[in-house]
């Protein structure tokens, strides 16, 4: 046997030890690192979300002063109640979602044109989580909406081409829109991170609310993946979803301008 | 003792590195083909693919539960009351209740206000129904029929948009035995060749019901000789009401009412 055939049958000998188990142990090792580090950091958003309300709230003066339950109560009706009055300077619709009393109404000019009943709740446990006081400072004065993202569109129209002369006229009734029967479901992203869903209670099915829950899913992912490839802990988007029926839903989407104002109270 | 080194001796583990591989792989397929007699030939395939699938899948499963796992994080959290909350005499606190209460009570005037006194329409579109209201109490509700959002488009590059504006209007006008001027698009509906401006065909009496109130542009709350479309969107842009519910409409709402369409 030469030098050479030795040199390589040493290189098997340990490439052959070393691939049976051990590297076998180090890939699964790296992998359940992985795997910890960014579901620690993931997990950590919530915390670090809180964190800078914590700080935000610190840092209002004003905020620190007498307190009660009592007393929480009537200041959130009161910052309610001015946020409404907010809203009523604005000449578009605008949202008002009474989580406290399950109603979602619409508002232009501080007249209430609209008002149904909220069926379910369904919010992010941060909302649990933290103290009321945070909610008010953060949640109650006028939202703007950022973004929007629905199964429904906005307007449908429906295209009809004149007709060159009587003979070609058509009797053609235009294709009305309460006979369609999609999911109506839509979420607002607004400006401070918050995502509030308004879904549409009847039991929704079929391909356009796969794809929208295929949507949120994927956005959500993304922004959380995006973000553990910089070593970030992933910015914490809380999120409270509404069920009404769905005739309400599809109103109320199709009042509102395109970025309207929401005001909540919790 | 400095050791000189070459290009060659540089090479020497890579080239060692590479023949082993080599042999490696020889002696893996080797071992593989030996295993004929345990293992199909469709596993052995299988067999490498479903080791470079599996952790790829187990990413893919991990990476779609990460929004689950950010939403865990709040399991975690403990209460937070981070506000330096004074401790204060009892009396100290009905105070400040009373000074909220008496806000609370102002700015809930302030927002009655902003509801009209007098009589108003509320239309909604996407229902198409209607609720008549006098201050704060609602006197009828009922159907009607709003645009129907279709876009009429003319081989002369003209196009209309049939939909109901949405917003505050003000009642402009009242009329009763209204009679309608037929615009333009009506004659482009029906093939029609478009006449001058006043020409008889234009004028059409008993279309728009007994009594009809402008709302300004063109637009107008009337009634309808298609009664059985009430409740849908089928109108060119004007609210069409059924004869008693128009009576009723008529007779509550003065000229500066204000109707709110939604």
């Amino acid at each position: 046997m030469n030098k050479k055939d030795k040199n390589s049958g040493k290189i098997i000998q340990w490439f052959d030890r070393v691939s049976r188990k051990p590297v076998l142990t180090v890939l699964l090792a790296i992998l359940v690192l992985i795997f910890m580090t960014t579901g620690i950091l993931t997990s950590l958003s919530p915390y670090q979300y809180l964190g800078e309300l914590n700080k935000q709230f610190r840092s209002d003066s004003l905020m620190i002063q007498v307190s009660s339950n009592a007393l929480d109560s009537l200041k959130f009706e009161e910052a309610f109640l001015k946020s409404r009055l907010t809203l009523s300077s604005l000449d578009s619709i605008s949202l008002v979602i009474n989580l406290k009393d399950s109603l979602a109404t619409l508002e232009i000019k501080g007249v209430v044109i609209y008002s149904v009943k909220i069926e379910k709740i369904n919010q992010s446990l941060i909302f649990n989580k933290m103290d009321p006081r945070l909610r008010l400072l953060e949640f109650t004065d006028p939202m703007q909406v950022s973004g929007v993202f629905s199964t429904i569109p906005k307007e449908q129209y429906m295209v009809k081409n004149a007709p060159a002369d009587t003979s070609d006229l058509q009797s053609a009734l235009p294709v009305i829109d309460t006979v369609i029967t999609d999911a109506v479901c839509y979420i607002f992203y607004f400006e401070n991170g918050l995502q509030f869903e308004i879904r549409q209670l009847e039991a929704p099915s079929g391909k356009v609310l796969r794809q929208y829950d295929r949507h949120n899913k994927r956005k959500e992912i993304f922004k959380i993946a995006g973000d553990l490839l910089r070593f970030k802990i992933p910015d914490y988007r809380p999120q409270i979803s509404i069920e009404i029926r769905g005739v309400n839903a599809r109103t109320i989407f199709r009042a509102l301008p395109v970025k309207p104002a929401v005001v909540l109270k919790f | 003792m400095n050791k000189q080194f070459t290009e060659i001796d540089l090479l020497k583990p890579i080239l060692q590195l590479k023949n082993g591989l080599i042999i490696w792989v020889t002696k893996k397929i080797t071992f593989l083909k030996n295993l004929d007699h345990i293992y199909p030939r469709y596993f052995r395939i299988f067999l490498p693919l479903l080791c470079a699938v599996t952790p790829v899948a187990v990413l893919l499963v991990y990476i779609a539960f990460l929004p689950a796992i950010q939403e865990g994080g709040n399991i975690f959290l403990t209460s937070h009351h981070p506000v330096i909350i004074k401790d204060s005499a009892d009396n100290e606190n009905v105070d400040a209740m009373v000074a909220r209460q008496k806000n609370i009570g102002k700015l809930q005037r302030a927002l009655n206000k902003l509801t009209p006194s007098s009589s108003y329409l509320l239309i909604n579109t996407s229902e198409n129904k209607f609720q008549l209201y006098s201050g704060k109490k609602l006197i009828r509700e009922g159907i009607c029929s709003t645009g129907s959002y279709t876009m009429l488009v003319s081989g002369e590059n003209k196009k209309w948009i049939f939909k109901t504006p949405k917003g505050i209007f003000r009642i402009r006008d009242k009329k009763t035995s209204p009679v309608w001027k037929k615009p333009d698009w009506a004659f482009v509906e029906e093939g029609l060749p478009i006449p001058p401006p006043n020409h008889d065909s234009r004028f059409e009496y008993g279309t728009l019901g007994d009594y009809a109130l402008s709302l300004g542009d063109g637009y107008m709350i009337h009634g309808t000789l298609y009664q059985r479309f009430l409740g849908l969107p089928v109108t060119h842009g004007c609210v069409r009401l059924g004869d008693d519910d128009l009576e009723k409409v008529y007779h509550t709402l003065s000229i500066g009412s204000k109707v709110y369409i939604f």
